[in-house]
């Protein structure tokens, strides 16, 4: 029944890309072998820019299809993608870094430089992963890492050196637009060699999916087919990046779409995931052909997947059948008494405050600031540094939540979907209205955030609402989010910039009252989630535990979600959408030793706050006296921190 | 003798398949209740509906008289514990902490654990004899003294009816006879109402007060220990041609032929 979908949106497919080659069909269609001499001006574009451009599209999203199906099988984690290993990152920083440093390689083309940025952040993962038999956990870790790692560098880079580099260095791409037949070979060849390679793997991928320990016992060499498998699979993605650019969101929906039409079994996934891809890019760029059409093409295919796909998945996500869980890494360490460390975070970032606001740079260097110069300066810096700090507690707050709800080390804030439908709702008040105020714009991100965090609400109340479905819901929410925003963007007036602007994050804008309810807010859900810890110890164990031991597992699980996200959206609504101190500092804090519930939330929080004090210093140091955006700051520092906590050997 | 459940028609279904099929069933309160069948009979669904992790499809179970569905989660915590068959990874737990976790249908989520809290956690330890284990991570245990410490946590939770899932299928044959005298034990000494899923009859027919066999999603027999091994009763449930011995003292064991 639910399969119908296939060939009902191939029809849709090929319905909306032969409507849209209406126009240049005057006197029938060209047919192959193509002599560009023989062809009218109207067959030319028919035979080499429409016709690749429906091929390419199918191929487009089945090598991401392949590829998405592959890493999710191999990492064990249904939100995992080409992207969550960082090479898409690691392609743009190669080519932020040349168009700064040494603008005359660019000469060379722009895809060797970003071929060779996505294998150096690929090697630097794989390194990582090797120490560990490239385990699932790690590996994740490590691509999450260096993907924020390489962006905000890149971002520094940018705002640092180039104001006028935007336009250059938004590699987004991921435009179909085709002028001729080679890159149609190039991604046939492509798809070729990974359908083999995937259909050679599929065995031993099976057997993989057995727990790490019987794949060994049958004689399987578990390193390797990971290793393989995660190559084969970020060649296929870097292969579509060199053509067409990134395309967003089809290598997580599609493996996701195949398993909610009922393929369970690794092959099954491999050879229905690149279907679904295929065709789900297909109709998404058949409606923008619809679209161009009638009023020209404002914004590629790659970057509005999610308008479509977020739905598709939020309606497919109850027939999704489970997965299994990520596996639990190696034994992290386990901190004797945590209390003690949790007393010298807590002092430290009380003394790192009083110096940071103490501490100033003038002109001529460093000084430590007199009284008058301090009580001039007190009112601006104090709201912004405790406005920072608190929000970074929030978000990492909010993310140690989510992992030890979910039990997957990729949840984050950002995975909820509130920051999403946060700006969502600020940049649709932009847009809509003349000259909204601060207030407006406030209420406006609130209000977004709040429909998201609803949303997401109703999935999990809804029955068997497992974790996974939860952060595919806050996954879907998220890119349907990223997609509206890029076609807000694509009109590229002084709105636009306003919003990049807000994305990165600021504090800058913090007035004290602000200040004073992040900080409000911070006790407030501390305390609440404390409260709450024993839950927090218990639902770890999983649903049957909980349930045998009294606890009331779905009431539990939404708190926990509206706590969480109570939080994010509160940081994100007044600082940005940073979450990815959301992401690291549980996982630092974990990395750290704090291993109860109660101990890892308040660890969390405070290596949160640590993060965010020093972001916030960064940021204004940095190219004083320009302020530049938070976020790159926080993960500038807590990346390399986390990368190397993650090879340090277990005692 | 009094009744600790009373099922009547009990059925559960999924898409495609009938799992127990209008079951009619009285357990003994107070006794070792084994819960026997060949693999896929329905003896974990049972334990599972037993538990209320699952609603049923159709039918009614009573617990100490009153319907399952009406008791209060934490309250039925506190007579009621469940252990799974697949024991999840406690990550980063110590063997304290994991038994800890059994005492929050007393204390609940915001009450100050007491002194009655922390000796029935030092008592189930003991009993488990993990004692040198207390400030052990669990996932750093051998697979039977993470189950024992599983149990640990079943125990201190102070349930009067206990319900496990084959408690000993990670164990040694030391330690499996171990656990299921601790079984029996806190059966004997505290009136304790236990049913337990196991796939060795012998230990079933050693340890048991009680049988109950399922075959195919319905109940084939329930009776003493003494009426389930005799051939004919072993060759119905599980279709297979056994041999049943008698030791020097006389107690029956069952050998396949």
């Amino acid at each position: 029944m639910k399969i119908a979908i296939l060939p009902l949106s191939f029809l849709l497919a090929v319905g909306l890309w032969l409507a849209a080659a209406q126009p240049w069909v005057t006197g029938g269609w060209p047919l192959p072998p193509f002599d560009a001499t023989q062809l009218s001006f109207d067959h030319i574009l028919l035979a080499y820019g429409h016709m690749p451009r429906g091929i390419i599209a199918l191929l487009v999203g089945a090598l991401l299809g392949l590829s998405g199906a592959l890493l999710q099988i191999v990492l064990r984690n249904p939100i995992a993608d080409p992207s969550t290993l960082g090479i898409s990152a690691g392609a743009q920083l190669a080519l932020v870094a040349v168009t700064v440093l040494a603008p005359e390689w660019l000469a060379w083309g722009r895809w060797p430089i970003a071929m060779f940025g996505a294998m150096a952040a690929l090697a630097i993962v794989m390194g990582i992963g090797a120490a560990r038999a490239f385990h699932p956990v790690t590996m994740v870790i490590a691509g999450m890492l260096v993907a924020l790692f390489a962006s905000s560098f890149a971002a520094a880079l940018t705002l640092a050196q180039g104001q006028y580099l935007f336009s250059l260095v938004v590699w987004n791409g991921g435009s179909l637009v085709q002028t001729g037949w080679g890159p149609t070979l190039t991604l046939i060849a492509a798809l070729v060699v990974g359908g083999n390679g995937a259909a050679l793997l599929a065995r031993p991928l099976s057997v993989l999916g057995l727990a790490a320990e019987t794949a060994r016992s049958l004689g399987l060499n578990v390193a390797w087919v990971r290793g393989l498998a995660v190559l084969l699979a970020c060649g296929l993605a870097a292969s579509v990046s060199a053509t067409v650019g990134l395309v967003a969101f089809v290598g997580l929906a599609a493996p996701a779409i195949a398993r909610a039409l009922g393929a369970r079994k690794p092959a099954q996934v491999l050879w229905m995931a690149p279907i679904a891809g295929a065709l789900l890019l297909s109709v998404c760029d058949g409606l923008v052909l619809t679209i161009a059409g009638a009023g020209g093409e404002m914004f590629p295919t790659g970057a509005v997947t999610g308008l479509i796909g977020g739905p598709l998945l939020l309606w497919l996500l109850p027939r999704l059948r489970a997965t299994p869980p990520p596996a639990h890494s190696d034994a992290l360490p386990r901190r004797k008494r945590p209390a003690l460390m949790l007393w010298a975070l807590a002092v430290f970032s009380i003394v790192l405050l009083v110096i940071l606001v103490m501490v100033g740079r003038l002109p001529d260097g460093w000084a430590l600031l007199d009284r008058e110069s301090l009580a001039l300066f007190l009112p601006n810096r104090l709201p912004r540094l405790i406005g920072a700090a608190s929000a970074g507690g929030l978000l990492a707050l909010s993310g140690a939540i989510l992992q030890r709800l979910t039990a997957n080390p990729l949840a984050s804030p950002e995975v909820l979907g509130v920051s999403g439908g946060a700006a969502m709702g600020y940049a649709g008040l932009l847009f809509l209205t003349a000259a909204p105020t601060a207030l407006q714009l406030t209420l406006g991100a609130t209000v977004g955030g709040a429909l998201a965090l609803a949303l997401i609400t109703l999935c999990v109340l809804g029955r068997n609402a497992r974790p996974e479905r939860l952060l595919l819901a806050g996954v879907a929410v998220s890119s349907l989010a990223a997609s509206v925003l890029s076609l807000l963007m694509a009109a590229g007036t002084m709105k636009s910039f306003a919003i990049l602007a807000w994305l990165s994050g600021s504090a800058s804008a913090l007035t004290g009252t602000g200040a004073a309810a992040l900080a409000g807010l911070l006790v407030g859900l501390t305390m609440a989630a404390l409260f709450l810890g024993r839950w927090l110890a218990i639902l770890p164990l999983g649903p049957e535990v909980a349930r045998a031991l009294g606890i009331p597992v779905r009431l539990a699980t939404v708190a926990m979600v509206l706590l969480a996200g109570l939080a994010t959206g509160a940081a994100t609504i007044l600082v940005g959408p940073l979450s990815f101190v959301g992401l690291m500092a549980p996982h630092l804090a974990r990395h750290l030793g704090f291993a109860r519930a109660t101990d890892h939330l308040l660890g969390s929080m405070l290596i949160g706050v640590l993060l965010m004090l020093a972001a916030d210093f960064g940021a204004r140091m940095a190219s004083f006296p320009y302020d530049l955006p938070l976020g790159l700051f926080a993960s500038l520092l807590g990346a390399p921190w986390l990368i190397w906590l993650l090879l340090r050997r277990p005692a | 003798m009094t009744t600790l459940y009373d099922i009547q028609n009990l059925t559960f279904t999924v898409p495609g398949r009938t799992l127990l099929d209008d079951v009619k069933l009285s357990v003994p309160a107070g006794k070792v209740t084994g819960l026997i069948g060949h693999n896929g009979s329905g003896k974990s669904t049972l334990l599972k509906l037993l538990a209320r992790q699952i609603t049923p499809t159709s039918g009614t179970i009573a617990f100490h008289g009153q319907s399952l569905p009406d008791w209060n989660a934490r309250k039925l915590a506190r007579r009621l514990a469940y252990l799974p068959q697949h024991l999840p990874p406690a990550e980063g737990l110590l063997v304290r902490e994991l038994a800890a976790l059994g005492r929050y249908p007393w204390h609940g989520p915001l009450g100050r654990p007491g002194p009655e809290d922390q000796n029935a956690i030092d008592a189930a330890v003991t009993a488990c004899g993990l004692d040198g284990l207390f400030d052990r991570r669990v996932d750093t245990l051998s697979g039977g003294e993470a189950q024992r410490a599983w149990l640990a946590m079943l125990i201190a939770q102070e349930a009067d009816c206990l319900l496990l899932d084959e408690p000993i299928s990670a164990l040694d044959i030391v330690h499996q006879v171990e656990v299921l005298n601790l079984v029996h034990k806190l059966s004997r000494d505290s009136g304790r109402s236990i049913i337990v899923v196991l796939h060795d009859l012998n230990m079933a027919a050693r340890f048991c007060d009680h049988i109950v066999a399922l075959r195919g999603g319905t109940v084939a027999m329930q009776g003493t220990p003494t009426d389930l091994m005799n051939p004919t009763e072993l060759q119905s449930i599980y279709g297979a041609n056994m041999e049943v011995l008698s030791r020097a003292d006389g107690t029956p064991i069952a050998h396949p032929n």
